[in-house]
């Protein structure tokens, strides 16, 4: 029954089955696109180095927010931690000190009283009663010879001496050396609240016998160490990888190129039975003609300024000014020549880096032998690092830095074929004037003086986001690994 | 067939000037296909892109047991199939119109005188599961059985759809051949 049928389906099978038409290049256009969009799906975050120092810089940052601010902020009890404070008394010998506490709930109304009968007067909640007393929780805790227990205090507390830890504790508790030799010898009230070692043992330990004091610990953050700022010049040398990825590249080439005269005169008829069908020229049919773009890494010069503080004994904070210098090249064979400047530079300068001062209108794109054109890009750095320093031996030690940099584009400066190099600024080009990138590194630190040190290491950086604003696809995500070095200058 | 595996192999490594000269090799073709199950032009597009992207998706698992080609062309048919089938567009059963469509006479028609963009335009003018059966029996010869499995439809449909499809471009032909008599 099929085979009925077959010189009808013959006829058509023949003429239609090797039909022809070229569609519009826009298919290819959203080909490539739909293309890059499944490259960037597949985003192997291990794999990549800008992601990774953006997780460990907001790591860093995240965690020391988290244990430098919140320990501070997380205060509000100081209601309580005041009203726990410690009222240290001593006898004659000083050996049986006598520290009294009482740990309250907020809903207490509390009074204290001073042997001159003065009285300051604060109601933290309005109500008192059986219940709320019974959040009373007195201890007697007794530590090498140092009693703690309960005093009964009548003095009433105004708010001005709450929100004022220093002051509420010198005027909520009585606080007695009887014996001034000794006694200046026994850890102080002041030492303690310094420590806030009675504060973490009255929250988290509350039912632990015995408070436990690292004295040596505590004597040595005292110090300055913890208040220490620095100042320093440092300098880097480095590879540059100026990091740009453009899948669209050949794609835009051909088909700008093809306006070209020397492209679209090339057309090829098919079969006789399609004596209308042309298959325009292809890229295959385009001998030695294929665009090609190469980048070739350069280096990174950068010398600036730096300060920090340390705000814990190991952990610090730095930043500064920093101007970089950076260079690479770049090869093409793909041309744009603008018919009113008679401009030559290259097809990926106009189309992507986009100079805003031309007509690209006016641009005609040949594809035709490798030149190797230098670029140029100038940034101004403000870097925010957190460092972590470990002493090794002597004066030697040795610094990790993390951190995020505020890079603004200066300037950049691109080689053109036959004409003046141009000078590309966010204000002229897709560059944009500002960007994040990521840092990362390790340094070598020694100490010449109490006050100068020397230090030398490697740092990673990268941008975390394109420094082109660009509707083709193109990324410029420069990266740098290299050295860097410089003198600190440590305040006293 | 080297020169498929060279660039197949370039397009599997992603280098986007292969992938292009893939495209540029193979989408004349495999467009002129996609019109004929699509209703337009705007459609068929659509088919094609979405069928490279399928095809470079894909290319990994090409083995080279058949041509590059019949494969790519696969890929084509299926993603117009899955289009129209998305638009609920899949032939109905009509029996009565089947034995109809036997008697109709199918000797020379004179196509090779038409131009290729009428019977594009004729094909496009079929009712969608006539166009749908009409392609795939006349112009890439399956059978009706596998016609049926891949539309999920019977043998008895797609003979119908077929045959209206057939009575239907015959009358075409013939009403265009007359109006190019006169012309002449």
């Amino acid at each position: 029954m099929e085979s009925e049928f077959k010189s009808f389906e013959r006829q058509w099978e023949a003429i239609l089955q090797q039909a022809a038409m070229p569609p519009p290049d826009i298919v290819w256009d959203n080909i490539e696109k739909e293309l890059d969009k499944k490259k960037r799906r597949v985003f192997f975050w291990w794999k990549n180095p800008a992601f990774l120092s953006g997780i460990a810089a907001a790591l860093v940052l995240g965690l020391t927010y988290i244990f430098i601010f919140k320990t501070e902020t997380n205060r509000p009890i100081s209601k309580n931690e005041n009203i726990g404070k410690p009222v240290v008394k001593t006898n004659e010998s000083g050996r049986n000190t006598e520290i009294s506490k009482e740990i309250i709930s907020p809903e207490v109304n509390y009074k204290n009283s001073q042997s001159e009968n003065r009285k300051i007067t604060k109601t933290i909640s309005p109500k008192i009663n059986n219940r709320t007393l019974a959040f009373y929780e007195k201890r007697v805790i007794k530590n090498q010879g140092i009693k703690i227990k309960n005093l009964n205090q009548t003095r009433e507390i105004k708010n001005s001496d709450i929100d004022n830890s220093t002051a509420a504790t010198s005027e909520m508790f009585d606080v007695k050396i009887e014996n001034q030799s000794i006694g200046s010898k026994l850890p102080s009230a002041d030492f303690l609240e310094s420590r806030k070692a009675k504060y973490y043992a009255n929250r988290f330990k509350a039912l632990k016998p015995y408070i436990i004091i690292d004295f040596e610990e505590a004597v040595a953050e005292t110090k300055s160490s913890k208040n220490k700022l620095w100042f320093g010049f440092n300098s880097g040398l480095a590879p540059f990888d100026p990091n740009y990825t453009n899948s669209g590249f050949t794609g835009d080439a051909l088909a700008s190129a093809r306006n070209d005269a020397a492209f679209s005169s090339n057309t090829i008829q098919t079969d006789k039975l399609l004596p209308k069908m042309e298959i325009r020229n292809t890229a295959s049919g385009l001998a030695n003609s294929i665009p090609e773009s190469t980048f070739k890494n350069g280096r990174a010069l950068n010398f600036g300024f730096s300060f920090g503080k340390k705000f814990k004994k190991r952990l610090g904070i730095e930043s500064g000014f920093r101007l970089t210098n950076a260079s690479s090249s770049f090869s093409s064979n793909v041309y744009s020549i603008n018919e009113s400047s008679g401009k030559v530079n290259s097809f990926f300068q106009t189309s992507y880096l986009n100079n805003k001062n031309e007509d690209v209108t006016k641009n005609q794109t040949v594809i035709s032998v490798n030149t190797t054109n230098k670029q140029l890009y100038n940034y101004l750095n403000i870097p925010l690092l957190l460092n972590y320093a470990i002493p090794v031996y002597k004066n030697f030690g040795v610094e990790a830095i993390s951190g995020v940099s505020g890079d603004m584009f200066v300037f950049g400066n691109f080689d053109a074929a036959n004409a003046e190099s141009s000078n590309l600024n966010a204000g002229n080009s897709s560059f944009n004037l500002f960007n994040v990138s990521g840092m990362a590194g390790l340094r070598v630190s020694y100490d010449f003086s109490q006050t100068w040190e020397a230090n030398i290491g490697s740092t990673y950086q990268q941008a975390l986001l394109s420094g082109v604003s660009s509707e083709q696809n193109l990324s410029f995500k420069p990266k740098t690994f290299g050295l860097n070095y410089g003198v600190k200058y440590k305040m006293k | 067939m080297s020169k498929d595996k060279q660039l197949v192999e370039a397009c599997v490594r992603e280098e986007r000037v292969a992938q292009r000269q893939l495209y540029e090799q193979f989408a004349a073709r495999l467009f002129a296909m996609a019109c004929r199950y699509m209703k337009d032009r705007d459609e068929a597009q659509d088919v094609l892109q979405d069928s490279f992207v399928k095809i470079f998706k894909n290319l990994a698992s090409f083995r080279f047991d058949c041509l590059l080609e019949a494969w790519m062309k696969r890929i084509v048919i299926n993603t117009a199939l899955k289009a129209l089938q998305k638009k609920g567009q899949m032939p109905s059963v009509d029996i009565d119109e089947y034995h109809g469509g036997f008697e109709t006479n199918s000797g020379n028609m004179g196509l090779e005188n038409l131009k290729m963009e009428t019977l594009m335009g004729m094909i496009q003018e079929l009712p969608e599961g006539c166009r749908m059966v009409f392609n795939l029996y006349a112009i890439e010869g399956y059978k009706h059985h596998e016609i049926a499995d891949m539309l999920n439809i019977t043998d008895g449909t797609s003979k119908s759809q077929f045959s209206r499809a057939k009575s239907l471009l015959v009358e075409k032909i013939q009403k265009e051949n007359v109006r190019l008599a006169k012309a002449n």
